[in-house]
């Protein structure tokens, strides 16, 4: 007897609970590599030398994109408020933008690129060549020395970051509408300042906290779920870069949501 | 005289202070529909070299995953010193046997983004509280040990395969472990480095007491450093007896593994 065709509710119905199941999944990880942190003999030292990894190694990166973005939202929105006579107000948009989403999420987006696969390959490596099995039976866990630290670095470096793009994309714009717009160096300045407060700068940051809490878990839960050789280690690469893109998005969007709704 | 059967339980019953170390008792394992061990019972004697042999497939390696932790029986029980390893639920539990205890993987293992220094001297920096020039000075001893002075700059890519495993047992035994478990220690390397491998692993036994776990295929291996010999087979213990016994036994698979 063949099986019933699968409907398009069934197939969606499959869809939600296999998602469900991963967030499980993930959520359960993620857990069992913060209880590490409280455990006797945490290594700092691997925290400190992940966070230059993550956090240092990303800047060119981060800073380039950061830049050339308050450069593009400059150069675009400069013939727009031309046209209304309002060019100064390009120190509004810029840095709205850049310090509410496009620094946190675009310095996010980097960071999963380049150091979320490159923990997930690190790690997926170790797990095909044993070295996660070697490090457990000279009984030391591999939850808190390679998970629990690169889930650290990424939070403590994903913020630091983002704060750093925060400013070149601000950089960037002011850039342009000096040179482009003709507005004066002080009145870009000051409209950045006035506009551009501490609240919207930290609940931008806040974001970044979470942004890094998802690429390290998503990274170190590929990385250890790796099977099938080398070429299972290409794939936990692509879905670890391809799934915390997609949470970062969709975080972004629920947590802005929730920050709107509350006033910010 | 080798005993041919399905389990051969010993007296002693890993208890502490007794004979026996380690103890597998009615153990069984698959994996999805495939049944890999089906009540295998296998004592193992303090400072003795036990050579577990077997095609491949047959789960050597499998019991030898469990000593350690790294798999879970479905049945049965692992008794290590008495305490019955495969009940154990917590990390610290495990850390206790963990620490007597040192593991020579089939590939060696090494951490490649460790240069040979680093790695023998890991489960120094993890699990004592000695200096740094204390734990160089052990490192060099170790590695003087296993004949491969002067390497603790190499990256483990750039040494070959039978220095890998050299390493992989310096790492392993750097914290005088009373137990040393091997999986495969000569597999892929060639006769005369083999040999230096298995002469090692009975060095360590003559010299340092250790008891011996050796997971291998390789007959020549089990000969050179087994005590005694047991023999896996469609997920039984098939034979299980001494140098001399298995040598000599008359049981048509074994000879057939052994002579070919």
């Amino acid at each position: 007897m063949t099986e019933p065709r699968p409907t398009f509710v069934s197939s969606a119905g499959r869809r939600c609970l296999e998602l469900v199941a991963f967030i499980g999944s993930l959520v359960r990880f993620l857990w069992s590599a913060a209880r590490t942190l409280f455990r006797r003999g945490f290594p700092y030292r691997i925290v400190v030398l992940q966070v230059y990894e993550i956090g240092l190694k990303s800047l060119p990166l981060t800073a380039v994109a950061a830049f050339a973005i308050g450069v593009v939202l400059a150069l675009q929105t400069l013939v727009m408020l031309r046209k209304f006579g309002a060019i100064h107000y390009v120190a509004v948009v810029v840095g709205l933008s850049v310090i509410k989403e496009l620094g946190p999420v675009v310095t996010a987006l980097m960071v999963a690129g380049r150091a979320g696969s490159g923990i997930s390959a690190e790690i997926g490596s170790m797990k095909v060549t044993r070295q996660i099995d070697a490090l457990q039976v000279l009984a030391v866990d591999p939850l808190q020395y390679l998970v629990a630290t690169r889930i650290l670095a990424c939070v403590i470096a994903v913020p630091l970051l983002a704060a750093l793009s925060d400013l070149l994309g601000i950089l960037g714009g002011a850039l342009v509408a000096v040179t482009s717009g003709g507005v004066p160096p002080a009145t870009y300045y000051e409209t950045t300042l006035y506009y551009v407060t501490l609240g919207g700068l930290l609940t931008g940051l806040a974001k970044t906290l979470v942004f890094g809490l998802i690429i390290g878990t998503t990274a170190a839960f590929y990385g250890f779920a790796t099977e099938g050789g080398t070429s299972g280690v290409g794939r936990a690469t692509t879905t670890t870069v391809v799934t915390s893109s997609l949470m970062i998005f969709i975080t972004d969007v629920i947590m802005t949501q929730i920050l709107v709704s509350v006033g910010f | 005289m080798a005993s041919e059967r399905a389990g051969n339980a010993r007296p002693g019953g890993g208890a502490p202070g007794s004979r026996t170390l380690i103890e597998y008792r009615d153990l069984w394992k698959a994996f999805g529909d495939k049944q890999v061990l089906c009540g295998v019972d296998l004592v193992v004697n303090r400072g003795e070299t036990q050579v577990i042999m077997g095609s491949s497939g047959s789960g050597k390696s499998v019991m030898l995953s469990m000593l350690v932790g790294l798999l879970t029986p479905d049945r049965g029980e692992v008794c290590f010193d008495g305490e019955d390893v495969a009940r154990f639920a917590s990390i610290e539990e495990w850390r206790r046997v963990w620490l007597r205890m040192g593991f020579l993987f089939q590939g060696a293992a090494l951490f490649d983004s460790m240069n040979v220094g680093e790695n023998v001297g890991f489960p120094l920096r993890q699990h004592s509280s000695m200096t740094e020039p204390q734990i160089a000075a052990r490192v060099a001893e170790v590695l003087s040990w296993i004949e491969l002075e002067g390497i603790e700059q190499k990256m483990p890519s750039e040494l070959s395969g039978g220095m890998q495993k050299r390493v992989g047992l310096a790492r392993a035994i750097v914290l005088e472990p009373e137990v040393v478990v091997y999986d495969e220690p000569t597999t892929g390397l060639d006769p005369l480095t083999s040999d230096t491998i298995s002469e090692l692993i009975r060095r360590l036994q003559r010299e340092r007491k250790v008891t011996s776990v050796v997971v291998t295929h390789d007959v020549r291996c089990a000969f050179l450093v087994a005590d005694r010999i047991a023999m896996l087979d469609e997920g039984r213990i098939l034979v299980e007896g001494t140098l001399d016994e298995i040598k000599n036994s008359a049981q048509p698979k074994l000879r057939a593994f052994l002579y070919g």
